[in-house]
Parts: structure tokens; sequence; C-alpha cells
């Protein structure tokens, strides 16, 4: 069972177990089960290791939006990462670069001068969080720690969605970053071997973890012919790294970071460990910045259109897609799968959004969209877009 | 109880088929774990692995009551993860967002603890809309398709793997290293390119025979969704991938290529679905069961939009699959977001994943779909004969003799283009026009037309003998060739590094020569008796009795004097072009006919390429005669194609030198013995310079009777209802040329205007015997019939945003 990733010979465990057999014993569904010992569960837990994460209790990943582990139970997340405003010659040489290019509609196949602009991200980066007293993005791509935080990991809900919608953020989706950053990689990596920064090797090539008896990863990569690892955790004081890295041919390490104190715990051929202190001191909140509307507008409904999605499925110029297009929609009449048809107007745009499921227009499948629960500026800033694609 | 209900309701006849055969069961999760299942296998002791898109892998081993399923995490840290293959117990290969990663369980404590990189040899754009799956390449490596961008997200800013501005451009994109491809990783760890033109085919199966099946989305480039046979080397459909093909580097953007271009490259889907019962594909999955119903071996593909899974019935028809398709299961109890299928050992259940999360509502988590043994009355298979379809029910039906009044046909086309999806276009009804069976049932159409997707409804009067009516009573049969008439002369293919020979009915009929003396070329031609139909030189130069003139007259040979300010008929000069040989798009025999169909590059003097042709080739013959057909299309890829009015062009062939008209001491032709006619009656010489449908060079050859006849196909270009122009001489060349001077008689110069195709067609007869047994004018008939390869329904070319952009500021 599941419950097996708590720490053994719990009491908890016991509970848990004479809990939930007897709830199957009464054949309940697991719903029930749940509602009826995670307040029990997350007590004991909160008790002991001062955290709720359900991560840590259950050690699986559930519909919770800002997921933590913990010492015990690191979370390992591969996702998009922030970049963190890091300074992309210097520490992403190894990525490509993402340009503007014309905007472009599907319908007619014609470009415009108007330009989609790139965001900022990691595409293939590990994060892991130890619980609040360390988080770390560490790169695949580079090979390479790029940043350390405490007090908090990502906030998924721009990507994962909420449990009922599932709702990406349209051109923002990169998980947030909560916490206080204290440490940013700088300058060339880090890392020499016999006298010879990698970076000025051929591009690393990362070759893979493997989980050690401290449930840490220990990342391993190739650099020229040097096949080195590196196991990170935190260090002997609050925001302090432990990095030790080694390799098989016992080579000479040497780890230096510009504006970046690093002590060196030990040093023989083939392994080194350091410890580094922050060259950073940034905190990002862990609520998100929202916007308030002051007032509705057509251009707010327009940024919504993307930022919220719709534009996957409902285009504006009149093309096919999963839902109707909006071109023309207001005031005209639509015709529903149950039969009955309506003229467009702003109460069923209303509930055309909160309610997707009430009608379903003609020649389009049922429950293809999720229901979106808007303020009520954003709905009349959406029905005023709409009404605006003529 | 449930037994006895679904009895009744047979029995009422109100309800039965596939719904009553099939039971559908919850497999039950904790409530607070999102079961977004992107990958499933079963292990050799029943265990069920499922890796969940937020990157947990969990195992369980589903019992009796699905409710009693209890999950345990095997592995966690996996970005998206959608494809995974089991090794072993503890051991399993998974492809997500940025990697190809084995996960193993070294120490057997049931947890993995060692994550192998195996490759990160594509590139990640950041865009969400990247999707990946994999499928065994059954000798220990995998095939990976990786899905383009969205033009509803964005790109990073610093991606992974080269970025292309080309790639980036278009609706579904492909802007990073081999988006939009299925890629090979090789069992030694090398990653290569496999196959091109997949928007999101999120979903890969290799079959039982080895053969490798994508399912792919309806959407830009596709009229609706479909399922494709994956060739080595295929372009797919969705032009953005393209640009990661070294092939066409050199002919500009991708979305930009001419319209009939991107169609000749297009390997068509065998199976196309529509909108009526499929919205997108997941992945195929091959039934390899007797226990889950009637229909072992035959395809089912869940919806990832819609609550049903279609059933698809393959045949291979002329040298390539396609095939049929019908609902298998329709109903509201399986959830929508249908993915991934995997069968337990017994082979009476499958396990069918869902998730949503992202594109629609989420409706995520397994379902168990079981046989019930109530066989469902339905469509057992379904073929393509040469007058229409033979169909074989499950059951026996109630009177087989009135099946005719019970079904109605219709077919329709999809439009392939930029837009996104396609309505059905063209659409026609058809008669019945006989059915005939016990067993299986054969029914004659009127109106079977190649390139077309046939719809066949069966009414509900249609009952098996029990009395059940059939769910969903619809087929549909995506016509891309007709059934071939059975054929003494099958023909084969051998290719070689550099060409294809072609053999009909086991002897050498052709070789297709990529590259000779600057352009590919066909040579030589053995007739039937093994007559030697074509000049060797200028390829062999000691065959006695031949003329050393004309070295550019080279076996059968396409050119122009002068396209664009570069020459194409001679070889020999400064001046002079090369068209060079891309790629066999596609080759295939075994039945009556063979094919080749190749793309070239036309090159300038100095190697900048100018444009583009595609060449279908086909080949075939009876007791008395070969015939080789060419397609051509020339692409006006990078500019407009001028072809200045010249008399050498365009289509060329150089006959042994038995067949010429005079002789050439002078060269060491002392005696020949040829005639000449065309189809409007002229004779020998003077057949130069005329219009005509076809020319006839006959006589005999190494002293058999022999001859060459040439076939303009009407619909060539041509002034208004005027016939092919011929350059036609007394000394073995004989050419037809849409593009000889006016003052000769000719049709005169004429401009491909860029981003613009155009289309030509010619047949080579070679026969043996003598001039009226070859039967030119019927044969001529047939061709003039004959409609060639489909061409799509395509919207018109955009235009180039350099144009459009700049006359708009203007």
């Amino acid at each position: 069972m599941i419950e097996n990733r708590l720490p053994r010979g719990s009491f908890l465990i016991l509970t848990l177990i004479v809990v939930k057999t007897f709830l199957q014993f009464l054949n309940i569904l697991p719903l029930i089960a749940l509602l009826v010992y995670s307040p029990f569960v997350q007590d004991a837990q909160a008790q002991k290791n001062n955290t709720l994460s359900p991560y840590v209790q259950k050690g699986y990943l559930t519909f919770e939006l800002k997921p933590m582990g913990s010492r015990e139970h690191p979370l390992i997340l591969r996702t998009f990462a922030p970049t963190m405003a890091l300074p992309k010659n210097e520490v992403l040489p190894n990525h490509s670069r993402g340009l503007p290019s014309p905007k472009y509609s599907p319908s007619s196949g014609k470009e415009a001068t108007k330009q989609y602009q790139p965001i900022d991200g990691i595409p293939a980066a590990i994060a892991v969080n130890l619980g609040k007293p360390l988080s770390y993005v560490w790169d695949t791509t580079e090979c390479r720690l790029l940043y350390a935080w405490t007090d908090g990991f990502l906030d998924m809900k721009n990507y994962w969605g909420t449990r009922e919608s599932g709702r990406r953020k349209g051109f923002g989706y990169v998980p947030r970053l909560y916490g206080f950053v204290f440490y940013k990689a700088l300058g060339k990596h880090p890392l020499s071997i016999d006298g010879k920064s990698i970076s000025d090797l051929d591009a690393p090539i990362y070759s893979g973890y493997s989980i050690d008896s401290d449930r840490l990863p220990v990342y391993e990569y190739q650099s020229g012919e040097h096949n080195i690892s590196l196991k990170i955790q935190p260090g002997p004081s609050t925001q302090t790294l432990r990095l030790e890295f080694s390799t098989t041919e016992k080579e000479a390490l040497q780890f230096s970071s510009p504006t970046t104190q690093v002590e060196t715990i030990s040093k023989i051929p083939g392994k080194l460990t350091v410890v580094i202190r922050p060259n950073a001191g940034e905190q990002f909140s862990s609520d998100e910045k929202k916007e308030i509307i002051k007032e509705p507008t057509q251009e707010i409904g327009e940024k919504l259109y993307t930022s919220l999605g719709c534009i996957a499925c409902h285009s504006l110029d009149g093309g096919k897609n999963h839902g109707p297009t909006l071109k023309g929609s207001f005031g005209s009449k639509r015709e529903f799968l149950s039969g009955a048809s309506l003229v467009v107007d702003e109460a069923y745009i209303r509930e055309s959004i909160e309610n997707p499921m009430a009608k379903t227009v003609k020649g389009y499948l049922t429950g293809m969209m999720p229901p979106y629960k808007l303020e009520q500026a954003e709905y009349d800033s959406l029905i005023l877009f709409i009404k605006s694609v003529r | 109880m449930k037994k006895i209900l679904s009895l009744f309701l047979c029995l009422s006849s109100s309800l039965s088929g596939s719904v009553n055969s099939y039971t559908v069961e919850n497999i039950a999760f904790p409530n607070d774990m999102p079961p977004e299942v992107g990958g499933l296998a079963f292990d050799e002791k029943g265990y069920l692995y499922a890796c969940l898109r937020r990157g947990d892998v969990v195992i369980a081993k589903p019992g009796k009551d699905p409710k009693a399923t209890k999950w345990e995490v095997f592995a966690t840290g996996l970005h998206n993860p959608m494809g995974m293959i089991l090794i072993k117990p503890g051991h399993i290969i998974v492809s997500q967002m940025a990697e190809l990663t084995e996960i193993i369980d070294t120490d057997q404590d049931g947890k993995a603890d060692r994550y192998n990189n195996l490759s990160t040899d594509f590139g990640i754009s950041g865009n969400y809309h990247e999707t990946n799956a994999i499928c065994p390449d059954g000798n220990g490596g995998y095939y990976i398709a990786l899905g383009t961008a969205s033009h509803n997200g964005p790109t990073f800013h610093t991606p992974r793997g080269e970025y292309s501005k080309e790639g980036r451009r278009g609706r579904n994109f492909s802007s990073n290293q081999l988006r939009g491809w299925i890629v090979h990783y090789e069992k030694n760890g090398k990653l290569s390119p496999f196959a091109s033109g997949f928007r999101m085919h999120n979903g890969i199966t290799r079959s039982p025979d080895g053969e490798i099946w994508s399912g792919d989305n309806q959407g830009d480039w596709r009229g609706g969704s479909p399922i494709y046979n994956v060739r080595p080397g295929s372009f797919n459909g969705h032009p953005s991938s393209l640009v990661w093909d070294p092939d066409l580097k050199n002919f500009g953007t991708p979305i930009f290529l001419p319209r009939k271009m991107l169609d000749d490259l297009h390997n068509q889907p065998s199976v196309q679905l529509t909108r009526k019962t499929m919205s997108s594909c997941g992945e195929p999955f091959i039934i390899k069961s007797e226990n889950f119903g009637p229909f072992n071996g035959q395809m089912l593909v869940p919806d990832e939009n819609g609550r049903r899974i279609n059933r698809i019935m393959m045949e291979k028809v002329d040298g390539a699959w396609q095939g049929a398709s019908t609902l298998f299961l329709n109903t509201e109890e399986l959830r929508a977001g249908g993915v991934r299928i995997a069968m337990d050992a017994p082979g009476k259940s499958i396990y069918y994943a869902s998730t949503a999360r992202g594109w629609q509502r989420p409706d995520e988590g397994i379902q168990r779909i079981t046989y019930n043994g109530n066989t469902p009355f339905h469509v057992k298979d379904f073929k393509l004969t040469t007058q229409g379809f033979e169909i074989w029910f499950t059951e026996p039906i109630q009177d087989p003799e009135k099946l005719a009044e019970k079904i109605s046909v219709r077919s329709f086309r999809f439009e392939y283009g930029y837009r996104y999806g396609s309505s059905e276009k063209d659409k026609k009804e058809h008669k019945i026009l006989s059915s005939n069976g016990n067993e299986s049932f054969e029914i004659s159409i009127e109106g079977m037309e190649a390139g077309r997707i046939y719809e066949l409804e069966f009414s509900s009067k249609l009952l098996s003998l029990k009395g059940e009516k059939m769910d969903d009573p619809q087929i549909q049969y995506t016509l891309n060739r007709l059934k071939r008439p059975s054929s003494t002369h099958r023909t084969s293919l051998i290719k070689s590094k550099d060409g294809i020979e072609v053999n009909v009915a086991g002897k050498f009929f052709a070789k297709y020569n990529f590259d000779k003396l600057s352009q590919p070329i066909i040579w030589p031609i053995q007739g039937p008796g093994n007559i030697r139909m074509l000049r060797d030189y200028p390829f062999k130069k000691d065959t006695t009795g031949e003329a050393k003139d004309h070295p550019h007259h080279r076996g059968i040979f396409i050119g122009h004097q002068v396209m664009s300010g570069a020459g194409f008929w001679h070889n020999q000069f400064k001046t002079s072009g090369t068209v060079e040989h891309l790629k066999v798009i596609e080759s295939r025999s075994g039945e009556d006919r063979a094919l080749i169909k190749t793309l070239n590059a036309w090159k300038d003097s100095e190697g900048k390429t100018i444009g583009a042709d595609t060449r279908t080739m086909t080949f075939g013959g009876d007791d008395v005669a070969r015939y080789l057909d060419l397609e051509i299309n020339m692409h006006a890829t990078n500019q407009d194609l001028v072809f200045e009015e010249f008399k050498d062009g365009f289509v060329g062939i150089r006959t042994h030198p038995d067949l010429r008209l005079t002789p050439s001491p002078k060269y060491g032709v002392n005696k020949v013995f040829g005639n000449a006619r065309n189809s409007v009656g002229g004779e020998g010489k003077k057949i130069w310079g005329k219009r005509a449908d076809w020319v006839h060079y006959y006589g005999t050859i190494e002293g058999k009777e022999a001859g060459i006849a040439f076939f303009s196909h009407p619909s060539n270009l041509a002034q208004k209802g005027e016939r092919s122009w011929w350059h036609a001489r007394d000394y073995g060349l004989i050419s037809a040329n849409p593009f000889a001077p006016t003052k000769l008689g000719g049709d005169g110069k004429h401009t491909i205007k860029k981003g613009q195709s155009l289309k030509l067609r010619y047949r080579f007869v070679f026969h043996s015997g003598s001039k009226d047994d070859a039967g030119i004018e019927e044969r001529f008939a047939d061709y003039a019939k004959d409609p060639g390869y489909p061409t799509s329904i395509m919207p018109p070319h955009p235009g180039y945003p350099e144009e459009y952009l700049s006359k708009k500021s203007k």
C-alpha cells in the first residue's frame, strides 16, 4: 500500500492500516475513507514535521499545487523551471535561443507583422525540495546547479491548473518559484578538472541519477573524457549548500564561482566536497499577485482570451476547431444538441464560460470545455471582447 | 442480474451490439491521486504499471474487485511521461518531456533507485504541446514520437536543441530539433530521424508483423484524425517538421512549399477517422487475443476527446496499407480522454487509460473493459474488392438476400491543408449494384474512385439471426488505392545504392538510375521477349551499330533547353543545370504494378536550387507489352519557373537504333528497320513538329518485331483543345514538348508561379510483335480514361508574407 512510504515503525501506519482495513471491510468508497482519516494524519504529521504537505504523508503527488518534500522524503519534480534571470550566455550556453516569430492566422494561412515573443523558462531541469530548508534546480542540459532557495518550492498552479479545470495559463505556465533565493549560478560552469574548466570542453552529457541511501539524487554526467557525479545536500547552516563531486579517474577537481564564497571541506584526487554560501537574496511571495480589474474592457477580455486558453479551441477568424468560432458569434443563432436554439446574448456567453455543460452547440462534443470560475469583471471583459469579434 | 438483463434486452432487440458485450469498470485510485495516465503496461506477474503525468509511476495488481485496487509508488520525478515499456518487473523505459529514460529498481525493494538518461538528442521548445510516446523497434531499441508545439503557447528564450526560425512558423510548429518526427533510438544508443510530418502523434504502436502505426490529431494539415503506417523516411503530412529534413533544406519555409509538392510527399494515412467517430487519436492498440470477442488482430484506437473507441480493420492493397473503421465502444460509461490501452495476460480485458488535463475538462483514470462472452453483432471484417466491398458479420444475418436494401453508401473527401480539420467535401451517394453471399457478402458499388472515404450505413432493419440490431452501424473505408485486378504479370523491385530495378513477371524490365550524367535516367529497358528498347550510348560506348550523336539523349530523360536561365536538356555545356535525386518518397510492388516515387531538385549551373519535381513512375505489363507511366509534377519552390520556348524538351526517349527511320552511315548506322506514325494519321518523318495524342515507332529490333508508343495524357498542358506537340525525330529521339516555339506550332513559353505546380503525365508502351498486335489505339483510350493518382482537395497557397505584407504596407 501507498502508506508504506511513511516512516517505518511509526504508530501512524498501524493506525492507518487499522482504519483503512476497517473501512474496506465496510466496503466504503476510498473517498470517504480519505475524508475520515486525512485530518487525523495531517494533525499527527504536523506535530512531527511542522508541515502539512500531502506528498510527505502519502509518498505520491496529489492534486496539491504547492507540493513539498522533506529531508526524509525529498520531492523530485521534473518540470519546466523558471529562469530566474540567470545570465544566459554564461550560465545557459548549451541551450539554443528562441526568437520572436510572426503571428499566424490558422484560417487564412497568413502571417501578420505582429510577433509572438518567447518567454523565460528552463526546459529540462530537475527541481528538488527537501522541505523548507532547501529547494534547488539542477539542469540536465548544462549539468549544473542553477539556483537554490529556502522556505518554499514551486507553485504548479499555472502549469497543472486546479483539479476541476486542469487549466494551464496560456502564455505563462512556467511554475512560479516562491521562497527565499540564496544562490544563483554565475559565470562559467564552476567545476574544473585537472586545471581546465569544463565549460571549455564539449557540452556536458547528462547520464542520469541514482537515489542514494539518503534518498537524495546523485547526478551523473560526462564532460569530455570525464565521468562526474554530484550530490547536493543542505549545508551545515541555513542557506548553505554542500556539494560532493566525484570522478572515476581520480582527477584533480576544483570549484570556483565568481562572487560566491566557497569553502573546501575535503579534496582528494577524484573527490571534492565544498560548502557554498549565499550569493543572492531575493524573496518571492507565495501568493501570486492578482491584478484587480477596475473596469471591464475589451482589451482585458482579449488578454484573458489568450491567458485562460480560450484561444486553443475557439478561433477568432471563423476557423474550425474543438469549439465554435467566436467570429460573429454575438447575436447569431445557435442550435444545440438538445434541439433547442437561441440567439447568442450576454447571458448565454456568461453561462457558456461558467457552466459549459449547460448547452452544447450542434456538431461539437459535450464536456470538452472545463468550467471557468472568474471574477464578474473578467466575465464582463470576455463578453466585451467576444462582442467585438465580428 | 446484469446478464439476465442484457439477455432480455437482446431478445427484445431494442439494444444490443458492443455495449452489451463488454462491461466497463472503474479502477480505483486514492481520491487525492491525480490518475492522469500517460503510459500503461502489465508485467509478467500481472502487475499493472501506470505512469502519471505529474511524475509518478504507480503499480497495482488489479483484482476481481476494481474498487479494491491498491497502488504503490514505483518511481517519481518524470515530466509529463506519456510512453512506457516494461522490460521486466522493476525495470521500465519511459518517454517524458525532456528525455527517454530507463528506470530500474536495482536493489529490488519495490522502489526505483536508478534513472538513466538514454537520450536527450531531440529538441524541447518549452511549449506545453510537445507530446511524447514510444514503442519498441523489435530489436531492443525504441521509436519515439515527438509532438509539435502549438501557436496557442510560446517557446522559451532558452529552448533545448537547435532552434529553427522557419520551423517556428505556422499553427502547430517544429521550432526545435526533430519535433514532429518519429525518431529511432537504437539499442546501441544512437538516435536517428525515422519519419517526419507529424502534428500530435500521441501514441505509436508496433504490430506483431513489425509495422509501425501512429495516430495523429485532427488539426492543421489533418482533415480527419489519421492513422499512419509509418514507413522509414516517410513524410506524414504536417509540413513544419520538414525543416529538419536535409533533403528539403534548399526549398524554403516548409509551410509555404507548393501544395501539390506536399501532397506528393505525403504518406497518405492508411485510415482517416472522421469527427463522427473520432476527435483525436490516442494510441493504437492491436488486439492479440481470441478471448476479447471476435476481433483478434484488429486495432483499437481510443479518442482523446470523446467517450469512444474506434476499431480498425487494415488490409494491404496495391502494395500499401489502408482499411476500414467503425466504432468499437461508444458509451457514456467511458471516460473522455482515452489515450492508452493495455491488455492483461488472460486477454479477456483491456485497461483503458484516459487523461485530458490541459486540453479539456479533466476526466482521468483507468477503466477495465471486459468481454462478457456475448458476441456483439457487428461487422467482423471488411475488405475492398475490385467492384466494391466484401463484408463479414460476427453473426449470421436475417434475410441475407435482402442485404443490399439495408445498406446505403456515400462517400466524400477531406481537404489537405493549413486549415484546422476538414468538413466532408465533394460528397456523393452511391448505388449498390448487387449483393451476393452467405457467410461473407460481396457488394458491388457504382462509382468507386481512389482518394475518397466511403461510408456504409446499415439500416435498423438489418438484424442478426438472433434478432439483434447493430450498435453504431456505420463502416468507413479510406480508399487510397483501388483493388488491382489479379495478374500473372506481378512486379517486383530490386533496390540498390544507385537505383531501383523493376521486374515484371520475373523478367527485367527497367532500371531507374538516381544519377546518370547530371540527372536521374531510366535505362536500360527490356521489352517482352527481352528485346532491348533503348540506345545504349552514352552509358555503354561499345555497342555495335549505334550512332554516337547527341550524347545528352540519355535513355529516358527529362529536361528543357532553357528553364529559368539554366539548361536542362543538354548536360555537356557550362550553362547546363542538373537534376539531383534527393530521395525515394515511396516504392512498392507485388501486385500487377510497381511504383517508384521520387523527389528531385532542379539546380542551375552554379548549384543553386531553382525548383523541384516529384515524379511517380508506375511499371507493369502483359503478354505483349510493358508500360511505364510517368507523372511529373514540377514545383516552383524557390522562384517562378519559366520554361522558355525551345524545341528541345521536355520528356525524351532515345530508342534502339534499329527503330530509326533513316540510317547514318557516317555514324556507323547502315541499316534501319523503323517506321513511325502518330494518332492523327501522320507517318514517317512528317510526324516531327506535329500535334498528336501519341506517336508510335515500330519495326524490327535485332530481328524481332517490336515497337515503342509514347502517349501524352489529354489532361496535359497545351493550348486550348490542342494535343501534345512532338519533337519526334527520324534518328531515334522522341520527345513530348509542351513548351515548343509557337513559330514551330508549339505551345510557347510557360511560367509556373512561385508556390504553384505543373502536372504532366506520359505513358510509354514497349511492345513485341507488329504495330497492329500492340493495340495502341485501345491502350491510349484506356490511358485517356485513367484518372491517375488522386490529388487531394487543397486550399490554395496563402502566398508569401514577404509579398503580401509589403503590399499591405504600401
